[in-house]
């Protein structure tokens, strides 16, 4: 071969290395997005996930999650033929992406049915704020707000509407089951909430209750997280703090408002000792915490390990801190997740780990969970939603920028949380928000 | 021959240079089954794109229209699903369904 071919072939073979290399660092990338297997997984799953579905450690699916926000992010940049917020009229106002994570680990855009993991709102920069922001934030909590000051017969008049749009829309085929149980779970839980009065935190206070219900067509509620036919509801209920007391005409019900009021207390001031170093670096901050919340049979209250069509909580929000409501720091204890039908494997490993567990009734398992260690379940709960903060900042874009994320966890009977796959409702979510200001340009 | 390599070598390195990746998506269907999808990141944003414009030119008009007719109730903001349209963009596999991709439309403050 002649010097001449030599050189050709050199540069044809460099051009080719550089094909390869750069394909390297793409696979790089994803390697570096992997999800650990613990951000997925409950510890109580992982042994047993491993032995059906194969999944050894250190192989989980790879998860491209820059390209999620790079390609969504980039195509709204391009996209020229956007409305100009107006005053007086509708506009395309903001894009709200839902990010979902299989059993397995592969995270991706919801696709279908299931439960969705992460929540991305993206608003354009500089737009100005034409809607009144506290508005928006009420609309999406729910269709209606209802109060914890309302007595039943105005509860029945604010969802009566409510339940004529959904069944209007002509999901419902059995329309007097549907009616019943639809006022029968509302009533339930305002019965619970009736009264109740925030008091303790210095700045986290609880905001409203919310109620998530999922209907199936024949007008049952749903007994799990499922798609097709249907339909699905939340509601709202503002906390109104100037109740003096709680309403005392039934023993029973008033002690369960009781250790209600005592749980919520409790995560404000759990709340109170977050640390937000991690979401601060992202330039994005915390906006509100939800945790569920569920009511046993003997009337313990707790947290719930939850994948039915029933999902209730609480909300907090944080406020600044002042002077004349600041508490002493109070030592707490340990809560209750509950877990109706409880998964043979979960109990196993609670006795394995003594994890204090005993029965409430012949269906329903409680748990013990020291604050001190859902401490470190909260603290990852918020890695996972600065990892989705830092991928969001990682795109650089002249028009959009992610405004706000939710992200959904599950709590485990160890305290510690993984995100929600596609099977099951939350525990915990977290929700961030972040200013234009933060993304690079 | 030579014409044949530099073809081939460009192909190579254009395909290790491209700035496209993939776009997952996962969900269960109709049977609560887990499915999950890999898209062709270019494929998907001019989906995404043309979407957009079909979403946006035609829901625009209509709630103009909504909230100039008299009403007992209050038009909120509106969102508005973008679906997969039947085997676009994922080769042979015809595919149907909701994505996770709501654009949500506001009324603006009537001064």
């Amino acid at each position: 071969m002649n010097r001449k071919k030599w050189l050709l072939l050199s540069v044809l073979m460099g051009i080719l290395a550089l094909g390869i290399f750069d394909r390297y660092n793409v696979l790089a990338d994803f390697d570096d997005e992997t999800l650990p297997v613990d951000w997925y997984q409950l510890p109580e799953d992982q042994s047993v996930s491993q032995e059906t579905e194969g999944l050894r450690l250190g192989r989980q699916p790879k998860t491209p999650v820059s390209n999620l926000f790079r390609s969504i992010g980039t195509s709204l940049d391009n996209y020229s033929e956007l409305s100009a917020p107006n005053a007086n009229k509708w506009h395309f106002d903001r894009l709200v992406t839902k990010f979902a994570v299989s059993a397995r680990g592969f995270i991706g855009l919801l696709l279908g049915g299931g439960s969705f993991s992460t929540e991305i709102d993206w608003r354009q920069k500089s737009a100005p704020s034409l809607v009144d922001d506290k508005k928006l934030s009420e609309s999406r909590e729910g269709q209606i707000t209802l109060s914890t000051n309302f007595n039943e017969d105005e509860v029945l008049t604010q969802i009566e509407p409510v339940m004529q749009a959904l069944v209007a829309t002509g999901k419902i085929e059995n329309v007097p089951l549907f009616r019943s149980n639809y006022k029968e779970q509302v009533l339930a839980h305002h019965r619970l909430f009736q009264g109740f009065r925030a008091v303790g935190s210095q700045q986290w206070r609880p905001r409203h209750f919310y109620l998530f219900l999922r209907f199936s067509a024949a007008g049952n509620v749903h007994t799990n997280v499922t798609v097709g036919g249907g339909i699905v509801s939340l509601l709202t209920w503002s906390i109104d703090n100037r109740n003096n007391d709680l309403p005392h005409e039934n023993e029973d019900r008033y002690q369960k408002q009781l250790a209600l009021q005592k749980f919520t207390n409790d995560l404000g001031f759990f709340l109170d000792g977050t640390d937000e170093v991690q979401l601060l670096a992202q330039k994005f901050t915390l906006k509100s915490v939800g945790f569920s919340v569920g009511l046993t049979g003997s009337g313990l209250i707790g947290m719930v390990f939850a994948s039915g069509g029933v999902s209730a909580g609480i909300s907090f929000s944080k406020r600044p801190a002042r002077l004349d409501h600041i508490q002493p720091p109070r030592s707490l204890d340990s809560f209750y997740l509950i877990e109706s039908a409880p998964k043979s494997h979960h109990v196993e490993y609670a006795r394995s780990n003594n994890i204090e567990h005993r029965w409430d009734g012949e269906n329903t398992m409680i748990y013990k969970i020291p604050f001190e260690k859902f401490r470190k379940g909260m603290e990852k709960a918020l890695d996972i939603s600065s990892f989705f903060a830092k991928k969001s900042r990682q795109v650089t874009l002249k028009k959009w920028y992610v405004s706000e994320i939710e992200s959904l966890f599950s709590l485990s009977i160890s305290g510690f949380t993984s995100i929600v796959n596609l099977g099951v409702t939350a525990s915990v979510k977290v929700n961030i928000i972040g200013t234009e200001q933060g993304h690079s340009l | 021959m030579h014409r044949l390599l530099l073809a081939l070598a460009l192909l190579v390195s254009s395909v290790g240079c491209s700035p496209f990746g993939t776009i997952p998506a996962v969900g269960l269907d109709s049977t609560g089954k887990e499915m999950s999808w890999t898209f062709q990141e270019n494929l998907f944003n001019e989906n995404f794109l043309t979407y957009l414009n079909e979403v946006n030119t035609s829901v625009l008009p209509i709630l103009e229209e909504k909230s100039r007719k008299a009403s007992p109730w209050h038009l909120g903001e509106v969102g508005v699903g973008l679906g997969l349209r039947a085997g676009a963009s994922v080769g042979p596999l015809s595919l149907k369904g909701q994505l996770g991709v709501t654009v949500i439309f506001a009324p603006g403050v009537r001064q």
